[in-house]
């Protein structure tokens, strides 16, 4: 997922920035042709591999608002500043949605709640929306989902060891069009976030969540807890929209569940589960806290992705973000979210452009499960190479990834920049990445050069720059030149650990690129192959 | 970390069967893998309700690694020194483990460090990787929704010519 949250500190500008102009260290190693965004779009179903060029960030045109098109914003989130300590996120894209009661007859109807800065987060799946945005009034007109007759809860954990706790209810969820309601998931399961003290009083919260979900015993009735994330402030938006490449957030459809699970949906089939769950719980009663026994939720009943259940424009998302120049822009910046891909007959969705179909793998076994490879400078992340002398055909890696949610590009650490050209002048900074030297006021570095591969073989090129972060958190809400490492810590000389060992292509990629992401288990349009697949 | 192939096969699998043999006949115990014994290893598998477990000795004999896979599709790797002692653990699949089970006796040191390294990272996305460090323990922790992958180790024991990053 990717709730990602990059607090802009506005106090952090570095005084005396340095014009220094030094070399920005390009010398790309790939041999990859720089055929920016020609041909038509390529789609390797079988057959050769695809070699798709490479990929320059530019010059587009958002697709025009209409009823399968939402605007999508990036502004600095819903906090305004001067309400610190949470105000002022970059890199974060917001879209509208309204909320109503299951199967209203139109999105205007009682007990419909519009609600603004909803992130949009192509690395997870399912609607999750903090409680506090809701009147109790208003969340009782959302019924619990409940198995055995008992409310179900939900929780998510994320990488950086924050999770999500709160109530699966059923709601309508429109989106789209000038009045967010051009495109509608009638009756979906959805995620209401439960922080202590707030307005979800259906399922425990508190200290009353289930340890595993925790995975601390810093949760309290303070919500003091620097792990849970289910305020509008910890959030740094009033909801999330995971449009990833799945239909639910627990089970895959069909037979990847197979690869994934092994004999078992974890969520669907409880009887070898262990005692503790892992996603979802069975709550009988709000000041108790929740059965020890994992409920067996029905594949319908589990959060979703509210694009796979509209009418027609089921199969997937893109993004259309227009460039956004080294530096920063201070001012909100614009696109379009477009749902279905190749669906619509006024053409505002096809496959074009150039981009290039990249699977995500869906075999466990291979280090690139859930991902592709990125190549940079010579190296391979994950390492194939590295990852194939081990015995355990489980392996130890993940794919390289794209995420919207994430709101800079994720990638190596300060010992493996050696790797790459002009790498004395990146250093890691905090928890970003600063630069010592390179072009122009923010001393950009770049254009650094990699290429994405996916199991089949198919690639694809781009270019990006890092710049100083530290110089550019003064300067806006969006940057399409900001970077971090994988690995934090100053005592840290080791290279590579597992979970270093990949990129997250994060919202700076999506700029100046139309980035495709579609289901698994949606039947798409002829001529467009079925996800789990990125293009760009 | 190399591993065992080739004509060491019919000694691996004697050495396999009888790790199996001895974690079926140990009796579960309440404390847990990381820093326990490597009985605890059994106690985790039970806990997990896993499939299998298996053993895969190091060539050099500096450690043993038992595999453990869960019914929710996780692959939890538990590292042992000769002495028998978990010095580190790994995961990867669609869930995180439970760290309250795989981490023992380090959970309240992990839960501490997460904390740290959570307020610490103020810049940081949710779902970026994130890095706890401890002085006596370390993880790293990285992935997304659907898939996650980790490691968790004990500076202090482990064993001398082994390399922390071995532990994935």
């Amino acid at each position: 997922m990717g709730g990602n949250v990059r607090r802009l500190l506005l106090g952090l500008a570095i005084s005396g920035l340095l014009w220094t102009v030094a070399c920005g260290g390009s010398g790309s190693s790939n041999n990859i042709n720089s055929s920016n965004n020609t041909g038509g779009s390529t789609n390797n179903a079988g057959g050769t591999n695809n070699n798709g060029g490479t990929s320059t960030a530019g010059t587009i045109t958002p697709a025009a608002i209409t009823s399968n098109v939402a605007a999508l914003t990036v502004d600095g989130g819903p906090i305004p500043c001067g309400t610190q300590p949470s105000c002022g996120y970059s890199n974060l894209a917001f879209v509208n949605i309204i909320v109503c009661p299951p199967n209203s007859s139109s999105s205007t109807a009682t007990g419909c709640v519009p609600i603004d800065h909803v992130m949009v987060d192509t690395g997870s799946d399912g609607l999750r929306i903090p409680s506090e945005v809701f009147t109790a009034t208003q969340l009782a007109s959302l019924p619990n989902v409940k198995i055995s007759g008992s409310p179900i809860a939900e929780c998510i954990q994320y990488a950086g060891l924050t999770f999500n706790w709160g109530s699966v209810r059923t709601a309508d969820v429109y989106i789209g069009g000038s009045n967010n309601q051009g495109e509608v998931a009638h009756a979906i399961p959805i995620h209401v976030l439960a922080p202590p003290r707030g307005v979800d009083t259906s399922v425990p919260t508190g200290n009353l969540i289930p340890s595993a979900c925790s995975t601390t015993i810093g949760s309290n009735e303070q919500s003091t807890s620097a792990l849970e994330s289910d305020t509008v402030a910890t959030l740094s938006a009033k909801g999330l929209i995971g449009l990833g490449p799945y239909i639910s957030d627990c089970d895959y459809a069909g037979t990847e569940a197979e690869g994934a699970y092994g004999p078992n949906n974890p969520c669907s089939s409880s009887s070898t589960m262990p005692t503790a769950s892992v996603i979802y719980y069975s709550c009988p009663s709000p000041t108790a806290g929740c059965s020890t026994t994992a409920p067996s939720v029905p594949y319908a009943q589990q959060v979703s992705n509210p694009v796979a259940a509209f009418k027609t424009d089921n199969n997937g998302v893109i993004l259309e973000l227009p460039q956004v120049a080294l530096g920063g822009v201070a001012s909100t910046v614009t696109g379009s979210l477009v749902f279905g891909i190749g669906t619509n007959a006024s053409g505002n969705n096809a496959l074009t452009g150039g981009a290039t179909v990249l699977a995500i793998d869906t075999n466990i076994a291979n280090p690139d499960w859930a991902g592709f490879t990125t190549q940079f400078y010579g190296n391979s992340y994950p390492d194939t190479a590295d990852n194939n002398t081990l015995l355990n055909a489980g392996g130890y890696s993940i794919g390289s990834y794209i995420d919207s949610g994430s709101s800079v590009m994720f990638f190596l650490d300060q010992p493996t920049l050696a790797t790459i050209p002009a790498a004395s002048s990146i250093v890691s900074c905090g928890d970003s990445y600063c630069t010592t030297s390179g072009s122009g006021a923010y001393r950009t570095v770049g254009p650094l050069s990699a290429t994405n591969v996916d199991a089949n073989g198919n690639s694809r090129g781009l270019t990006f720059d890092v710049s100083n972060a530290n110089s550019l958190l003064s300067n806006g809400v969006a940057f399409s030149d900001m970077a971090a490492p994988n690995t934090t810590g100053a005592s840290l000389n080791s290279v590579e650990e597992a979970s270093d060992a990949l990129f997250d292509w994060g919202l700076p990629f999506f700029y100046g690129r139309n980035v495709y992401s579609a289901i698994q288990g949606v039947t798409p349009p002829s001529g467009v192959s079925a996800g789990p697949w990125w293009a760009y | 970390m190399k591993i065992e192939n080739g004509s060491r096969t019919q000694a691996f699998v004697a050495l396999l069967a009888g790790v199996v043999l001895l974690l079926l006949l140990t009796p579960a115990r309440a404390s847990a893998a990381l820093g326990g014994d490597v009985t605890s290893v059994e106690a985790d598998r039970q806990q997990m309700k896993a499939t299998r477990s298996t053993a895969v000795q190091a060539v050099d004999s500096k450690y043993t690694v038992h595999v453990i896979t869960t019914p929710y599709g996780t692959v939890v790797r538990e590292y042992v020194s000769p002495d028998g002692k978990v010095f580190g653990v790994a995961w990867r699949g669609p869930f995180l483990p439970n760290f309250q089970q795989l981490l023992g006796d380090s959970y309240a040191e992990f839960a501490q460090g997460a904390q740290q390294a959570r307020s610490g990272a103020v810049r940081r996305s949710r779902n970026a990787p994130l890095t706890v460090a401890q002085p006596d323990f370390v993880m790293h922790s990285g992935g997304h929704m659907r898939a996650y992958v980790g490691s968790a180790y004990l500076p202090g024991m482990i064993p001398s010519g082994v390399d922390p990053k071995d532990i994935r």
